[in-house]
């Protein structure tokens, strides 16, 4: 093969992959993610873009004029025409390399890149149609590439040099510096931007909608052929505001049904603005601060920017370099250059990394230490950095000997020191500090020394906070701690209260602890029989605890077998029969599956012993949670049968009802046997039925639930 | 030979096509390289999270205090004399005015007046009043905004809290703290940016549940972290038994090396992100026992929350514990205090209710003025609706029941932007109807978000072919209350 046609050869091969390339990149624009060394090829794309210009122009130039330039003009066509096209595809890569790169507005550089790529995907059908010899068609391209090489080459301009750098110099525009709101007029800077944005389109220079220009003050004064724009005689009917305040479907309504609408504040600001007089010069600062308007367009100065600094930002570079995982360093907000250095992880810091922030010195305007151990050395770094405004250093363990470090901070408006424990000096010293607008000293110890520091700092908001002033509160009661609240044979209790230095002081007898019957607690109470456990907890500069109860219940026997003559209701009906003998005490929430529910069939068991047994008592826990339905057993019966009698009823008992709605609390119904030689014992529970008619749901059936039978 | 010159000329093309092809593919999987989420269909969503917050924030952090179960307004901060003088009269139509009512009382055929069992007295220099089942918060009245024309549109609990906590009453949607996380991100990187404390009261309760927390669509990293009440507040975090912080960091070292190596071959961006997260998890391991540690708490401080703030899982030590949280950098702090559901046996539950919550609410908002937080922190408090202003089932003066009111009710909001020491809003003389400033659920998300720098109509994610955000196609903020 020659050499010409390896050459030619790679330069298609390569065409075609580049296409695959780009088409692939600008479908998956918004999602690229570029390794850094593929940012470097993008920042070519100015440099690139120089060679497709030239080469596109001299093949076209060998193309419509093959005569002039007297050379091998076939081949010497296809090696200008591929590499220009080569050359193209490598500035179109870059190109869309670079747009991924911060700092671009995608609908500024969107036409650009569109005509671009047009000129790439056109230039390559010209060279194909070329090769084809159908040259009516690539003569027809040739032409629209090189209209298109001139249109992206502007547009491009205009990105880099800024919007219609060519032509600028033919126009004379009013360029509008951001401003405060102290400096902002309230036309130019509230109410032309609005204009600008959703009227001008239509009434402007070469487009004069209603014959009304909107572009300068002189025409809206003029008006169109409605009458004036605004009306300086007869405000309520400007033209603006009548056709503003047509309803959307009106014909007249403006901006017309469509087109981008004015927001509601928009709207409100443009009818305060005019209702007030309509002034074109006024400064904002001169209207009545109450005033609608005035409020309306403060929103929109302070969304921007709420305190402007003299110094300028530090670079993302520099900020990002300065977080780590226990150091956050961010802007106050968005667009500020003030930073907020906030440090966390008190095990992890270490008072040397402050200096790490001498970077950004001028920037820190917000620093917070809460929590850190700082020694009051470190203070002196803490004044390297004129522009705080807020310092915290609640809890640092400061003793603010050498407060006075501080005292140079002139904006430095914002101190706390809460928590810590301030000296006498470190009160001195913030007598001086009369730049501060707020100052947290509470350290529940200083009461005379904070009256005395108001007294100094007149303009001064100081938080003393919580003072402890010898108010008795109450103890919360202490914890009982157990496994089982039944047990076979004994169960070990425990006793906790969460303030380390309580007396808990505890009785056995079902009697309410007091200074005279108790016993102080001191380690684990070992239980062997039903006991109620009443403990309290008591401790100096506190009123004693209410008291807390635990009741248990030795269950010493369980019989070999037994069986429930109806089954519990679907909705709680536990493990069974076997929930009655588990040792697992439900608590008030009888959802848990710890208790068994019976409505519609009274609860009937059966239980019996192999051997036969001599029997004590036996007893039922129950469950009254009135609100729910679920009430004491109207009826509570007791059978047993021993080794040579059949079955005798020995305990009926009629539980006493409640009379109104209280509390669930747990009820336990115990039957005396006192019997030897028992074989088995049968038992019936009757649900309530009717519920009575206090209760809401009168007429209907009640409930029994029960978690545990007992048998000793 | 013409045969072979045939397929010589077949072979030519195919060889020539097929090269090409692969060309061209070649290249396209060269670009898609440069994707890595080419296939996945997310939107720009990154670059809007750049421009957040949209502008100066108020409050850097929120801690919501969820009544959960909807205490009374009238029995709290909306004072209503002529509902006492008119105990047992009935309910005019013209005011009730066709609200729809719960399964609970749309049986009854009488809907008796019932007056507040508590007094009302004004309090602080706002003059507010306030139930005496509130002393402490009648103590912090005047750095309070009470707001007394919530209404939202749920009427029973399940919808009303999915409603508050995610802005529409099916739960499929993100709550507010995840939308803060994020719209937000973490403000400290070795705690989640969004945590939930539960307590229960005595009342009678209403479930909590994890979809209240849920990061809905979003990022699964957004999710509430429940924090629990054992001795474990943050469940596996702990290293096994044996196992010592220098194995766990040679470990995570050897993983993060094999999943370097799988990165390396793969590019899965995802991989990069669970090695972060394997690394907070390791920080957390630090940073969760140092921020729950109350024994470093003073003794003024335990007395401030009333001492059941050293019980794990009581209001009060969630009350603490979400102090500490929000000061070392949690976004969002959510508790649910379960227990205000008082269809029945109010009163009494009412002083159960308020004995949890009222000293650790108002000692919150005390330890964080105290230490200068205040002024940056939101503190929210308030349940999902408010209850009837006639008995739910029998009435006694001293023994009553409320049911569910949507129509009006209260809830409190402090810090962080928002004005202190002002009522908001005012319900007629019945306490059924709000007759003034109306805050409707989604205005109150859409105000939260402002106070947090946030524009509630640009905090959005693209789900199922649609742009969603927590305020739906609502919301107004509540200019009237901000400072």
């Amino acid at each position: 093969m020659p050499k010409n046609q390896k050459i030619f050869a790679i330069l298609e091969n390569s065409l075609i992959a580049l296409h695959g390339l780009i088409l692939i990149l600008v479908i998956g624009q918004d999602h690229i993610q570029l390794p850094s060394f593929l940012e470097v090829v993008g920042r070519m794309h100015p440099l690139l873009l120089h060679f497709p210009i030239v080469m596109l122009f001299l093949a076209a130039l060998l193309f419509w004029f093959p005569d002039a330039l007297g050379v091998n003009s076939r081949n010497a066509m296809k090696w200008l025409l591929l590499s220009a096209l080569f050359f193209t595809g490598m500035t179109v890569l870059a190109g869309l390399f670079l747009s991924v790169e911060d700092g671009y507005v995608k609908e500024d550089f969107e036409n650009h890149q569109w005509t671009g790529l047009l000129v790439f995907w056109l230039g390559t059908l010209w060279y194909w149609f070329w090769a084809k010899e159908k040259l009516s068609i690539a003569k027809g391209l040739s032409l629209v590439v090189l209209a298109l090489v001139l249109a992206t080459g502007h547009l491009g301009a205009s990105l880099t040099h800024g919007e219609d750098f060519l032509f600028a110099p033919l126009k004379s525009e009013r360029y509008l510096p951001q401003v405060s709101f102290e400096e902002a007029l309230a036309f130019d800077h509230v109410i032309k931007p609005i204009l600008d944005q959703k009227c001008i389109s239509c009434h402007k220079e070469g487009k004069v909608k209603g014959e009304l220009r909107m572009d300068e003050v002189q025409y809206i004064l003029k008006g169109g052929e409605m009458g004036p724009a605004i009306d300086m005689q007869d405000l309520e009917n400007s033209q603006i505001l009548i056709h503003i305040l047509y309803p959307l479907e009106d014909e007249y309504h403006m901006p017309p049904k469509g087109k981008p609408q004015l927001t509601e504040t928009e709207l409100a600001l443009i009818q305060s603005w005019i209702l007030d007089s309509a002034h074109f010069e006024k400064k904002l600062t001169a209207y009545n601060p109450e005033s609608e308007f005035i409020a309306l367009s403060k929103e929109k100065f302070a969304s921007k920017d709420i305190k402007s600094y003299s110094f300028e930002a530090a670079s993302t570079k520099t900020i990002t370099g300065l977080n780590n995982d226990y150091r956050k360093v961010v802007a106050i907000y968005p667009d500020s250059p003030g930073l907020r250095v906030t440090f966390f992880g008190k095990n992890q810091f270490n008072p040397n990394t402050i200096d790490d922030l001498k970077k950004v010195k001028e920037q820190v305007v917000e620093l917070n230490f809460q929590n850190m151990p700082l020694k009051d050395e470190d203070l002196q770094k803490i004044a390297n950095y004129p522009n705080i405004e807020l310092l915290n250093l609640n809890f640092t363990g400061i003793e603010g000997n050498n407060l006075r470090e501080l005292k140079n901070l002139k904006n430095l408006t914002h101190l706390s020191l809460s928590g810590n424990p301030l000296s006498e000096a470190a009160f001195e010293s913030l007598k001086d500090f009369s730049q501060l607008k707020n100052l947290y000293v509470w350290t529940n110890k200083n009461a005379d020394a904070i009256a005395s520091l108001k007294s100094h700092l007149p303009n001064t908001n100081i938080e003393g906070g919580f003072q402890d002033n010898g108010t008795l509160y109450q103890l919360n009661a202490p914890q009982i701690e157990f496994e089982k609240s039944i047990f076979t044979d004994n169960a070990e209790v425990t006793l906790k209260h969460p303030i380390g230095t309580v007396k808990i002081f505890y009785t056995l007898d079902n009697t309410m602890p007091d200074s005279s019957n108790h016993q102080v607690y001191s380690g684990p109470i070992s239980l062997n029989k039903n006991t109620t456990l009443r403990a309290r907890a008591f401790a100096d500069g506190w009123l004693g605890s209410t008291e807390k109860q635990a009741v248990f219940f030795s269950s010493k026997i369980q019989p070999d077998s037994y069986k429930l003559t109806f089954p519990p209701s679907e909705s709680y009906k536990g493990n069974g029969a076997l929930t009655l003998f588990d040792l697992e005490k439900g608590d008030e929430d009888f959802g848990t599956g710890k208790w068994l529910g019976f409505q519609d069939t009274p609860f009937e068991i059966q239980m019996d012993f192999k051997s036969p047994q001599s029997l004590q008592n036996i007893a039922f826990s129950t469950l009254a949670a009135v609100g729910s339905y679920i009430f004491p057993p109207s009826k509570v019966e007791v059978w047993i049968k021993t080794h040579n009698t059949d079955w005798k009823l020995i305990d009926t008992q009629k539980p006493e009802q409640p009379t109104g709605n209280r509390d669930r609390m747990l009820q336990m119904f115990e039957t005396n046997i006192n019997q030897s030689e028992v074989t088995a014992i049968k038992a019936k529970l009757t649900p309530v039925n009717p519920l009575p008619k206090w209760h809401p749901g009168a007429g209907s059936k009640g409930w029994v639930f029960i978690d545990e039978i007992l048998i000793n | 030979m013409e045969k072979e010159q045939f397929e010589y000329g077949l072979n030519e093309n195919r060889r020539k096509f097929l090269s090409k092809v692969s060309l061209g593919l070649g290249s396209v999987a060269l670009g898609s390289l440069l994707i890595p989420d080419l296939f996945k269909g997310k939107s720009g969503e990154d670059a809007l999270m750049e421009a957040l917050p949209h502008f100066a924030p108020k409050a850097k952090r929120v801690i919501y205090l969820f009544q959960n179960g909807a205490p009374s307004q009238l029995e709290t901060f909306d004072y209503k004399p002529l509902l006492n003088q008119q105990v047992g009269q009935e309910l005019p139509d013209s005011i009730r005015a066709g609200q729809r009512l719960t399964g609970m009382t749309a049986g009854q055929s009488s809907f008796p007046l019932v007056g507040s069992f508590f007094k009302f007295n004004q309090y602080g220099e706002s003059r507010a009043w306030i139930s005496e089942a509130f002393p402490h918060t009648a103590k912090v009245v005047d750095d309070i905004c009470i707001i007394k024309s919530m209404h939202t549109e749920a009427i029973n609990h399940d919808p009303a809290l999915t409603f508050f906590q995610t802005g529409a009453q099916v739960g499929n949607r993100p709550s507010m703290g995840a939308w803060l996380s994020y719209g937000l991100g973490s403000e400290n990187s070795n705690l989640p940016s969004f945590c939930v404390l539960l307590s229960r009261g005595k009342g009678n309760g209403q479930g909590v549940y994890s979809k209240l927390w849920t990061n809905g669509f979003l990022d699964s990293v957004h999710q509430g972290v429940q924090f629990s009440a054992s001795e474990d507040p943050v469940l596996y975090l702990k290293d096994p038994k044996g196992m010592n912080r220098e194995d766990r960091r040679r470990m995570l070292d050897k993983l993060a090396e094999l999943n370097n190596m799988n990165y390396e071959t793969f590019g899965d961006p995802e991989i990069q992100a669970k090695i972060q997260q394997y690394e907070m998890a390791f920080r957390m391991q630090t940073a969760v026992p140092e921020v729950t540690d109350i024994k470093s708490e003073p003794d003024s401080i335990i007395k401030m929350y009333g001492p059941d703030c050293l019980i794990p899982g009581t209001y009060a030590a969630n009350c603490l514990l979400a102090r500490k949280l929000s000061e070392n950098g949690v976004r969002f702090v959510q508790l649910y205090h379960q227990g205000w559901d008082a269809h029945d046996n109010l009163p009494n539950q009412m002083v159960g209710q308020a004995k949890d919550v009222d000293q650790a609410s108002a000692a919150l908002i005390t330890d964080l003025k105290q230490r200068g937080l205040l002024d940056e922190t939101l503190v929210i408090w308030g349940g999902e609706f408010g209850r009837t202003n006639y008995c739910q089932g029998k009435i006694q003066v001293d023994n009553y029941g409320r049911d569910h009111h949507p129509r009006a009710f209260s809830i409190w909001m402090a810090g962080g932007g928002v004005k202190s020491g002002m009522v908001y809003g005012e319900t007629d003389e019945f306490g059924y109807n709000i007759v003034e400033n109306p805050v409707h659920v989604h205005d109150f998300q859409a105000t939260i978000l402002h106070l947090m720098g946030i524009d509630h109509e640009r905090l959005t994610y693209k789900h199922l072919g649609r742009r969603y955000r927590l305020t739906d196609v609502h919301g107004k903020v509540v200019k009237d209350i901000l400072v």
